[in-house]
C-alpha cells in the first residue's frame, strides 16, 4: 500500500523533473506505481514473523535482507494502533519497543486484531515466564487483563475542557483555511469599536489599529484552539481504559483510531499528578508514568503514558500508590525571598516590553499605544504570589515529590532507587537571593514537555542538604533491594 | 577536591577568540550586504567580545573542580550559573576518553561519563593529562564494576 504511493510520487517527480510530452510521464507513473505496489507486494510476501520460546524474530527486507531476534525479556512496550481505515478492513499495527536503540525495534503492519491482542498478551506472558521478574512468573495472570479503571464521560467531558493542549493553537491558526473568512470579519466587528482597522490590508493598518487588532485576536485564537484541543481530546481518548495483566498495566483508547499500549510497571521510573486550573476546584487530576522504553526523540506524548486522563483525585491517587506505593505529600514551601524573585522577574518583563514599545513609538508614526503592557502590571504581585504557591518540595521515605505550575500543576514522584545524576545549579540571580535548583534525573524523562524532576529555588543550604541526602538514599535503597 | 589542568584555559581562550573573531566577521558582513555601520564597529565587537574572554576563562579554570567520592562522581563548574552534579557509579553505563585536535597538541584529554538519564546523559570533566585521563578511565570503569557487583 505504501509503496504504491511511492510509485506515484515517483511518477509524480517525473513530471516536474522531464517537463517532456505528456505520454512519457504517463508512462513514467505506471511503471512507478506497478514498481512501488511491487515492492509492497514483495515486503509483504518475505516478511515473516515467529515465537519461539524466548524470542520474538522477525525475518524481513526485500533487498537488504535482516533478521532480528528480541528476547521476550527485554522487551519494553508492545503497542497496538488501529487506524480508522485498519478498522474497517480489521487489521492493526503491532509495534514492540526496547529499552535502547533509536526507534521502533519490531513494526508489524498488517496483523488481524484477533492476532495482534493474542500476541499482545502471549509475549506479555512469555516475558514474565522468561525471566523479566522471576517472582510472578507462576503463570497465574489471567490472559485478559483485570479492569482497573474506565474513562466516564463526565470525566472526558472535563478533561477536553480542562486540558488545552498547545499544539492546537498551530492548528487554529493554519490548518482551518475554510473559516479564515468567517474568523476575519468577526474579528474586526469586535475590534472596530476598540479602534481596531476597518479592513485587513497592511496598508490601511496603523500600529496602533494593528496592535488593537492582536490583542482581541488573542482571545479569539485562544477560543477556536480551545474548541480545537477540546475535540482532538475527546477523539483521542474515548473510551479509555485501563486493566491490569500481571505485571503490565494495560490501555486502550480512541474514537476513530484505536490505541492499544501497555506499561511495564517494574519500569515505572517516575509518576506525575496532573491538576490543571480548570479541574482543581472540581476535584480531578491526572495520572501518568514514564518508563524507560521509549528512546528519546520519538514523538513526545508516547514517553510520558497516560495512566488515568482525568479522574477524582483519591481516585488518582490510589491508582498511583498501586503502581508505586508512595505516603501522601505534605509540601514545603518555598523562602519567601523565591517569591520576591517571582515578582521582580515579572516586573522587568513588562518594564522590558513597555520600554521596547517606547523606542519604538520613536520610531514608528502612528504608534502611541506604547505603554499599554501597563495594564498587566497590578496583577504581577498575584502572578507571583500563585507561582510561589504551588512550588513546593516532599521529601518522604522511599521517595522525592516535587510540585510545580499554576496553569497545569504537575506533582512528579521519584522512588529514590530510580535516581540517576544530582545535580544543584545557582544562577547568579539566584546566589543573590541565597536560592539554588535541585534537578533530579531519572532515565528517559520527559525532556521535552516536562524536563527532569526539579525543586525550582529552594534554600540554597537545604539544596546542599538535599543533594547529599538523594545521594545517600539512592544508595541505602539499592541496598535494601539488595536485601529483599 | 582536584582542579584541571592549567592548560585547559588555553584551549577555552582559542574558542573564546574565534567566538570574538566571529562577532567581529558578523559586523563585517553587516556592514557590507545590509547597511553601513562603519568598519570601526567591526574592530570594536571583536574588542569587547574578547576582553570578556579573558576574565571568563579564568573564572572559569578557577571554579572547575572534581572529585571522586564514596559512591559518586562529583563535579563543580559554571561561571554564571554554578552548577553541581553528582553522577552515582551505580549509574554510569560507559566512559569514554576524548582527545580534539587542539587538546592532542596540548597533550590533554577529555573523560566522559554516560548515564542513561536524561538532562545529565553525559557529563564531561575536560582538560586532563592523558595520564590522569586514563588513570580516572580505570578508576570509574573499576568503581563501575564494584557497584554493579554490590547492587545487582
Amino acid at each position: 500500500m505504501n509503496g504504491g504511493a511511492v510509485g506515484f510520487f515517483l511518477g509524480m517527480m517525473g513530471i516536474t523533473v522531464t517537463d517532456g510530452p505528456i505520454s512519457i510521464v504517463f508512462v513514467l507513473t505506471v511503471v512507478g506505481f506497478v514498481m512501488g505496489v511491487g515492492y509492497g507486494a514483495a515486503f509483504y510476501l518475505l516478511f515473516d514473523y515467529e515465537l519461539t520460546a524466548d524470542t520474538f524474530d522477525v525475518t524481513s527486507g526485500v533487498i537488504n535482507r535482516q533478521h532480528r531476534e528480541i528476547p521476550f525479556h527485554r522487551i519494553q512496550n508492545i503497542d497496538v494502533t488501529q487506524s480508522l481505515g485498519k478498522r474497517l478492513f480489521g487489521v492493526a499495527v503491532l509495534t514492540a519497543e526496547t529499552a535502547g536503540g533509536g526507534s521502533t525495534e519490531i513494526t508489524l503492519h498488517f496483523v488481524s486484531e484477533e492476532k495482534a491482542a493474542w500476541l499482545q498478551s502471549t509475549i506479555r506472558d512469555r516475558k514474565r515466564a522468561t525471566g523479566g521478574d522471576e517472582t510472578t512468573a507462576t503463570g497465574d495472570a489471567g490472559r485478559s487483563p483485570t479492569q482497573l479503571f474506565a474513562l466516564r464521560s463526565t470525566e472526558l467531558a472535563v478533561l477536553a475542557v480542562a486540558f488545552l493542549r498547545p499544539g492546537a493553537l498551530f492548528i487554529a491558526l493554519f490548518g482551518i483555511p475554510f473559516v479564515a473568512d468567517l474568523g476575519q470579519s468577526l474579528l474586526l466587528s469586535i475590534a472596530r469599536p476598540f479602534g481596531g482597522p476597518e479592513q485587513l490590508s497592511v496598508s490601511a493598518l496603523s500600529p496602533d489599529s494593528a496592535l488593537v487588532l492582536a490583542l482581541v485576536g488573542g482571545p479569539l485564537l485562544l477560543v477556536s484552539a480551545w474548541i480545537v484541543s477540546a475535540l482532538v481530546t475527546v477523539v483521542e481518548y474515548f473510551g479509555f481504559q485501563l486493566g491490569r495483566a500481571g505485571e503490565d498495566l494495560v490501555y486502550q483508547r480512541g474514537l476513530l483510531q484505536r490505541y492499544s499500549g501497555t506499561i511495564p510497571v517494574e519500569k515505572v521510573q517516575s509518576l506525575t499528578i496532573t491538576e490543571p486550573v480548570l479541574a482543581r476546584p472540581l476535584g480531578y487530576a491526572g495520572l501518568s508514568v514514564e518508563t524507560a522504553g521509549y528512546a528519546p526523540g520519538q514523538a513526545d506524548e508516547r514517553k510520558s503514558q497516560s495512566a488515568i486522563p482525568l479522574s477524582n483525585r483519591s481516585r488518582v491517587f490510589e491508582l498511583a500508590r498501586d503502581i508505586e506505593p508512595f505516603e501522601e505529600p505534605t509540601f514545603t514551601r518555598l523562602p519567601k525571598r523565591a517569591r520576591r524573585r517571582y515578582f521582580a522577574r515579572y516586573l522587568l518583563i513588562v518594564g522590558g516590553l513597555i520600554a521596547v514599545g517606547y523606542l519604538l513609538s520613536q520610531f514608528l508614526g502612528g504608534f502611541t499605544l506604547w505603554y499599554l503592557p501597563a495594564v498587566v502590571l497590578p496583577i504581577t504581585p498575584i502572578a507571583a504570589h500563585y507561582k510561589w504557591k504551588h512550588r513546593g518540595y516532599h521529601v518522604g521515605t522511599k521517595h522525592v515529590a516535587f510540585r510545580t505550575g499554576y496553569w497545569r500543576r504537575t506533582t512528579r514522584v521519584v522512588p529514590y532507587y530510580r535516581l540517576q545524576t544530582v545535580f544543584t545549579s545557582r544562577t547568579i540571580f539566584q546566589r543573590r537571593l541565597g536560592l539554588a535548583t535541585l534537578t533530579a534525573d531519572i532515565a528517559s524523562s520527559t525532556s521535552l514537555r516536562g524536563g527532569s524532576p526539579a525543586a525550582y529555588d529552594i534554600d540554597s543550604d537545604t539544596a546542599d542538604r538535599l543533594y547529599a541526602l538523594l545521594g545517600e538514599r539512592l544508595q541505602r535503597a539499592l541496598r535494601s533491594q539488595l536485601m529483599e | 577536591m582536584e582542579s584541571l589542568h592549567p592548560r585547559v584555559r588555553i584551549i577555552w581562550g582559542l574558542a573564546g577568540l574565534l567566538s570574538a573573531v566571529v562577532a567581529g566577521l558578523g559586523v563585517v558582513i553587516v556592514d557590507a550586504f545590509l547597511f553601513s555601520v562603519g568598519q570601526w564597529l567591526a574592530l570594536l565587537a571583536f574588542l569587547i567580545v574578547f576582553s570578556c574572554v579573558v576574565p571568563y576563562t579564568l573564572l572559569r579554570y578557577r571554579v572547575w573542580r572534581f572529585e571522586i567520592r564514596d559512591d559518586a562522581l562529583h563535579l563543580e563548574r559554571g561561571v554564571f550559573t554554578r552548577v553541581e552534579t553528582a553522577v552515582p557509579f551505580v549509574r554510569v553505563q560507559h566512559v569514554d576518553t576524548r582527545r580534539g585536535p587542539v587538546a592532542r597538541l596540548l597533550g590533554l584529554s577529555s573523560v566522559v561519563v554516560y548515564t542513561a538519564g536524561s538532562r545529565g546523559a553525559d557529563v564531561t570533566v575536560p582538560g586532563l593529562r592523558s595520564e590522569r585521563a586514563n588513570a580516572l578511565h580505570d578508576r570509574l570503569r573499576e568503581l563501575t564494576i564494584e557497584s554493579e557487583e554490590d547492587a545487582v
